[in-house]
């Protein structure tokens, strides 16, 4: 009876640990870039991976590809978007039978696309400052 | 078997009165700053600091800490977290540093967290401008 009982107690706590693994995990907001203040150009520079053919860029090159970039953030918010009643129900329905959990999709590359998009971000907003740009 | 039930459902319904909860944290260069020492004169109105995705380079400002938020949704029956409740727990926590902006606003994605069907992330810089 006690080992019944605990069978049921591991799968009570396993199974929805294991859901939780599969079904589409929230994605982390991306980090702050170093504070500007009271830094040295060089160390921002640095920090921000800003690369010598970036520092050439005009206003309106600057201001185009932000534009392009947030548009690239949106396409990919989209996709996560569109799979989020998705992986509900499949959340949902994992943490009474754990084999749907598997139909999960997590969207790495989307994800993955949203950091590097969000780095770039910080990169135009530090070389739009850098050259006063509005 | 009924009465559990019913304790059941009495309970979600209770829980599910709450849409969403959150929690938050602050940190300058890397280290948990205490806010709790903010008097109330010096604590702004919510209603009135700026949020923006990128700089405020048309004023100088200290930066006061980095904030991280969490929204969470209450149970599963409960819409989620969107940008909006983000910002709005943004803003309550900029407030209760005596911020007047917070900078480089971003956000995650709503997903399974530990703690909740839906969670979205938020983090921001919260600054005061100089008098």
């Amino acid at each position: 009876m006690r080992i019944a009982y605990e069978r049921l107690l591991r799968g009570y706590i396993l199974v929805p640990l294991t859901v939780l693994f599969l079904v589409s995990c929230a994605r982390s907001a991306p980090d702050l870039p170093i504070s500007w203040v009271n830094k040295a150009d060089a160390e921002i520079l640095q920090s921000l991976k800003i690369n010598e053919s970036d520092l050439s860029k005009t206003c309106p090159d600057l201001n185009s590809e932000l534009i392009q970039v947030n548009e690239a953030i949106e396409d990919n918010e989209l996709v996560i978007k569109g799979d989020r009643t998705k992986n509900q129900i499949v959340g949902y329905l994992g943490a009474l039978f754990i084999f749907p959990a598997f139909a999960a999709d997590n969207n790495d590359e989307a994800k993955a696309n949203l950091e590097n998009l969000q780095f770039r971000k910080d990169q135009l907003y530090y070389l739009k400052s850098r050259q006063s740009c509005n | 078997m009924l009465k559990k039930a019913i304790v059941l459902f009495s309970l979600m319904f209770l829980v599910s009165a709450c849409s969403a909860w959150s929690d938050s944290q602050v940190t300058k260069d890397g280290k948990a700053v205490e806010i709790a020492s903010v008097s109330e004169t010096d604590k702004t109105d919510p209603s009135k600091i700026i949020i923006t995705e990128g700089d405020i380079t048309d004023k100088m400002y200290s930066v006061i800490g980095d904030i991280e938020v969490t929204v969470n949704k209450t149970t599963i029956f409960n819409a989620d977290p969107t940008p909006e409740m983000v910002n709005e727990a943004l803003k309550e926590k900029a407030a209760e540093m005596g911020a007047d902006a917070v900078i480089f606003v971003r956000h995650g994605s709503v997903g399974v967290s530990f703690f909740s069907w839906g969670a979205l992330e938020g983090k921001g810089r919260a600054v005061a401008f100089n008098k």
